[in-house]
């Protein structure tokens, strides 16, 4: 029987912080990004944290794509505070490490790794500490999400995003609150938008979707098309981050228990080789991925689903067929792409010909490692991941 | 009629369709590792079931059933009650999540296997291309 997994309580809207005092636990711990300290967004948080009455102290050295050697880092760090909160702020790099490490704080009798962050692995969370998530960005939706990914460096020096997850790392708590994200640049409203219309658009063609998580992604998809156009415009208004912020949360809720396809199977590998940031790859990725899922000779399911939500979104005419539907919806992400000036290429991001032809055998192994490529509909041989790619870097639509 | 579930000539022909399966040899073409798939007694079948697959580089070299109370080393072992695997002959049962829900049982390195989700499902969907007769 499915199951959906949420945090116990999500407070959200204006002034969700203040509710904050409401939260069991007197010694937090945050982990955070050292951005976020001299941008004073952190100071908003520590504030509100002495106004409670509560202990903390802060982790601030989370980088983008956590590494694995940061969360290690950091677990030693919470070992030695003994927190009965931990906190994590930031985008999802900070709440995906703030994850693994409340995981292995819980399990520091148990010996066990971050390899141990998997589904099938018996657990014990919340006996030392609660998680709460408080999200900078709205994109990501890991204050929702049981994954974690963490970046491994081999001995090789490859780089490897391990995609941890367990339903148990749900964060215990999220407050998502727009004052987080006001002053979020506009390039990175636009990356983390995009994530937001990359989960939900995942999380409603994945194999594993349910009607609980399809109601999820299908209003995060409808609030994205009313504020992400308006948040781009005016990053002040308040009303469109609050929505944007609540869109990611929702989308997070969607993927998080369907779960997510190739788009970020192969976001996550590019992401990996290039270093380019999770909102990019899987933004980038999202148009081709649906026209290949769409374009499947096999099964019309993905082409039904995403027809069906182009015509509640009013993206096509409910006299369109199912294909025609669909279609328009891949359009639509299009053209928002480049209204919003996200880039549409592979080679937009700076990545060269030399570069993607030496590293496509890596790209295709990694995409093929990654737990999500499972999930899709149409699941691509290593051909066909090959040849999106090749797309992708031309800017060409999938026609095949 | 289709082949018994779990019989030697079930187990050939299981083997027959994995090594035949280009999906399956592509996405296990690293995997390295044998499998002893349980089925537990329940409903019409009244007894258990085991049965060996070796499997190296996308292709499976041996296997064999399992007589009862023989002993093989394994690295893995999947184990489930009938009804489950009723579920997943027919399709309607996806692996992965069938172990998520406790349905199933999976014994071994997880993480080795998180990084083959791909070809642990082509592995079980293998099954689905034999003509089965159930219990």
């Amino acid at each position: 029987m499915p199951t959906f997994n949420s945090p116990k309580s999500i407070i959200f809207g204006e002034d969700a912080l203040d509710l904050i005092d409401t939260i069991p636990g007197n010694k937090c711990l945050i982990i955070t990004d050292k951005n976020l300290v001299q941008l004073g967004i952190v100071e908003i948080l520590t504030k509100k944290l002495e106004e409670s009455d509560k202990a903390w102290k802060i982790f601030d050295q989370v980088e983008p794509d956590p590494h694995e050697s940061t969360v290690l880092k950091a677990t030693e760090f919470c070992n030695d505070y003994n927190p009965d909160l931990i906190i994590g702020l930031g985008g999802g790099s900070s709440l995906d490490a703030a994850k693994a490490v409340w995981f292995l704080y819980e399990h520091k009798e148990d010996g066990y790794s971050i390899d141990d962050l998997n589904p099938f692995q018996e657990v014990h969370m919340g006996l030392k500490a609660k998680y709460l998530a408080i999200p900078t960005t709205s994109g990501t939706g890991a204050e929702a999400t049981w994954a974690a990914i963490i970046t491994r460096v081999d001995e090789d020096g490859n780089y490897l995003k391990l995609e941890q997850s367990h339903a148990d790392v749900i964060p215990t708590y999220a407050i998502i609150d727009p004052i987080f994200t006001k002053s979020l640049p506009q390039k990175l409203t636009v990356a983390t938008g995009f994530d937001v219309i990359a989960h939900s658009c995942e999380g409603l063609i994945s194999e594993w979707r349910n009607d609980m998580a399809d109601a999820c992604c299908l209003h995060a998809l409808e609030l994205v098309k009313e504020f992400f156009p308006r948040v781009f415009k005016d990053g002040n208004d308040m009303e469109a981050r609050e929505k944007m912020a609540n869109a990611a949360t929702l989308a997070g809720l969607g993927f998080g228990n369907s779960q997510v396809v190739m788009g970020h199977a192969m976001g996550h590998a590019l992401g990996a080789v290039f270093h380019l940031t999770h909102g990019i790859t899987v933004g980038l990725m999202l148009p081709y991925v649906l026209e290949y899922s769409i374009g499947n000779p096999d099964d019309d399911t993905a082409t039904k689903i995403l027809g069906k939500a182009a015509r509640k979104l009013g993206i096509a005419k409910w006299t369109e067929n199912d294909k025609e539907s669909a279609q328009n919806l891949i359009d639509y992400i299009k053209n928002l792409q480049k209204e919003l000036n996200f880039p549409t290429t592979l080679e937009a991001c700076g990545v060269t010909k030399e570069q993607l032809n030496s590293n496509m055998k890596r790209i295709v192994e990694l995409t093929n490692e990654s737990a999500s490529i499972a999930m899709s509909p149409r699941e691509p041989a290593d051909e066909d991941i090959q040849r999106v790619i090749e797309y992708v870097f031309e800017g060409k639509s999938i026609d095949f | 009629m289709g082949l018994k579930f779990g019989t030697e000539e079930w187990i050939k022909a299981y083997l027959e369709k994995l090594n035949a399966n280009k999906a399956y040899e592509e996405s296990a073409k690293t995997w390295e590792g044998d499998f002893v798939f349980v089925i537990e007694p329940e409903g019409n079948l009244d007894h258990e079931l085991r049965f060996y697959v070796d499997l190296w580089h996308g292709k499976a070299r041996s296997g064999k059933l399992l007589k009862p109370g023989e002993e093989v080393d394994s690295e893995f072992v999947f184990s489930g009650k009938w009804g489950n695997w009723e579920k997943l002959i027919d399709g309607k049962l996806d692996p992965i999540k069938g172990l998520m829900a406790r349905k199933f049982k999976l014994k071994g390195d997880m993480k080795k296997v998180m990084r083959a989700v791909k070809a642990a499902k082509n592995l079980v969907k293998t099954i689905i291309m034999v003509d089965t007769e159930k219990y």
